[in-house]
């Protein structure tokens, strides 16, 4: 370090190593080494508290307790019904909206981002929807389509709807102006111009707007579920309770929480095989 | 008399801009033949851009019209391929597709668009990276990939937009003779928009410098630098050489004189309102 030069100098130019820590800052993955340190430390601090019997089981039970509770339910089953068929039940439903809400939602999207008009007719619903609780229609949707999937399948739909919407407009609005006009240039015009241009350029706008989605109606799914239901991972949570069996609340929920793990980064796996060049561009 | 290759007849371009009406262009007539290599060169706001997103479609004149061989332009069209200052190239498709994307919509069958595909990546030089993703290219890589996929579409005419000017000086140099050479082996008829008058005047058989405030022509001069570095050996040597010649200073600074002079004086107020 010459002392001629100014201390300013000597941190930021002089240091080769600030760039590459600003990279890996910003630009790096997180390091994975450390991430599982911190979970297997959470899990003994958790498996501290409860072997010290610092906590009753009915509020905190131990990590054997859930285990055996997930075990119990998954094999013997709650109240007639195993976990696998919550699980199942939960997936279908949320398969069902969600994919109804990727169907509708994606050509409406579309449609509003290329036309003026259509956006003018549509857009007051789909501002008044998307910052709608979903939760603050349900019942009305019970009341509507009963106690049963179809209304949950709506809910989930409706709650996906507006974000897909929402997201794919705002991918086609963002095209390229200047890749458009080359285009056209080269004679692309019409439904060609949309499928070798527009709607590629759209896809990581869309994907975004899924993979919101996907944690929107998943999220809504189980909190309808804990409203009025007679089965799914919600129904169980909600019944297990109120028979103040705690362990078998916790297994629901992480099991719930791995679901919700599973299917995010099923969307970004699937980002990632349809918009390679996302962010490289 | 027959019919000029192109040709842009009284043209007036108007344009809202708030509340004040802007005069983009005034009474610009301009007459091209085929296998022209124009230059287009003037100060930002000097309607270039304009001029050249006329001649494509892209605009309509509010007065006046702009015929290819004496049809009037309507929109924009495979004959008259654009090349953006920046590439423009399709991230999800290969260097190969989007050079491929020109004859592939208009139907040309897959061994004829192959042929013509590889031939104008071997012209560019990129051959070996048919299969790459535009995203895997340097900047420079990616707008020869833009000028080999205009050139593929077999339109008459290239319009290219400050092509090189997002490049650093050196591939700048490089581009411009790799230009030359495509074109004197296309023959294509080029109009080339850019504020490099030193580009202008190595690359172009004519120069035209138009002037803001509102657009106009102020000058139309055709130079010959561009025919002796093709019959050169096309190095960066002699195209340096050529551009250090008197004889080349004295082209340019003749066009400067015409830019910097029409520039002169300021009248701020007196432009676009009309």
């Amino acid at each position: 370090m010459s002392a001629v030069l100014p201390s300013i100098a000597t941190t930021t130019d002089d240091d080769p190593g600030v760039e590459a820590r600003m990279l890996q800052h910003y630009a790096g993955s997180r390091n994975w080494t450390i991430s599982l340190a911190s979970v297997v430390v959470g899990l003994c601090i958790w498996q501290a508290v409860t072997a010290f019997g610092i906590l009753s089981p009915a509020l905190l039970p131990s990590i054997s307790q859930v285990f055996h509770a997930g075990l119990m339910v998954a094999t013997e089953g709650f109240q007639g019904v195993t976990l696998l068929d919550d699980v199942a039940i939960s997936l279908l439903r949320v398969g069902g909206g969600f994919l109804m809400a990727v169907l509708v939602g994606v050509p409406l999207g579309l449609w509003i981002g290329t036309s003026r008009f259509v956006e003018s007719v549509l857009d007051p619903y789909i501002q008044f929807l998307r910052p709608l609780p979903p939760l603050g229609y349900y019942t009305l949707l019970i009341v509507w389509f009963g106690i049963g999937d179809t209304s949950k399948v709506v809910l989930l739909f409706l709650t996906g709807l507006p974000i897909i919407v929402v997201s794919s407009a705002a991918g086609v609005r963002s095209v390229d102006r200047d890749l458009l006009l080359a285009t056209s240039s080269l004679g692309l015009k019409g439904f060609k111009l949309f499928r070798f241009v527009v709607f590629p350029s759209c896809l990581p706008a869309i994907l975004t707007g899924m993979r919101l989605a996907l944690g929107a109606t998943f999220g809504s799914l189980v909190a309808a579920e804990l409203i009025a239901a007679e089965s799914g991972l919600g129904w169980l949570i909600l019944t297990a309770s109120n028979y103040v069996r705690t362990s078998i609340v916790f297994a629901g929920i992480i099991v719930i929480g791995v679901i919700a793990l599973v299917l995010d980064h099923g969307v970004v796996l699937i980002g990632r095989k349809l918009v390679p060049w996302a962010g490289k561009a | 008399m027959t019919t000029p290759f192109l040709e842009a007849k009284q043209i007036g371009v108007w344009y809202r801009s708030g509340s004040q009406v802007v005069n983009a262009l005034r009474s610009v007539n301009l007459t091209i033949n085929e296998g022209d290599f124009v230059c287009l060169v003037g100060p930002s706001g000097c309607g270039k851009t304009t001029l050249l997103h006329l001649i494509a479609g892209f605009l309509q004149p509010s007065k006046g019209d702009v015929l290819l061989k004496g049809r009037r332009i309507g929109g924009p069209g495979s004959d008259r391929a654009v090349v953006m200052q920046h590439p423009t190239l399709m991230p999800w498709m290969t260097v190969y597709q989007n050079v491929e994307i020109g004859p592939r919509t208009r139907g040309v069958s897959v061994p004829e668009r192959r042929e013509t595909v590889e031939h104008y990546l071997k012209l560019v030089g990129l051959s070996e990276f048919a299969q790459r993703h535009p995203y895997e290219l340097s900047g420079g890589m990616q707008q020869r990939v833009a000028v080999a996929r205009a050139l593929a579409n077999d339109s008459q005419v290239v319009l290219m937009d400050e092509p090189f000017g997002a490049l650093d000086a050196l591939t700048r140099e490089t581009m411009q003779l790799e230009l030359l050479r495509i074109w004197s082996l296309t023959g294509k008829t080029i109009i080339f928009v850019t504020h490099d008058v030193e580009e202008a005047v190595a690359c172009g058989t004519r120069v035209i410098v138009m002037t803001p405030r509102p657009g106009r022509i102020v000058m139309d001069r055709p130079v010959e630098f561009s025919r002796s570095l093709l019959t050169d050996k096309r190095s960066m040597t002699s195209l340096r050489a050529v551009k250090s010649t008197s004889a080349f200073v004295a082209v340019r600074e003749e066009l400067m004189g015409s830019i910097l002079g029409s520039a002169d004086p300021p009248s701020p107020l007196a432009s676009g309102v009309h």
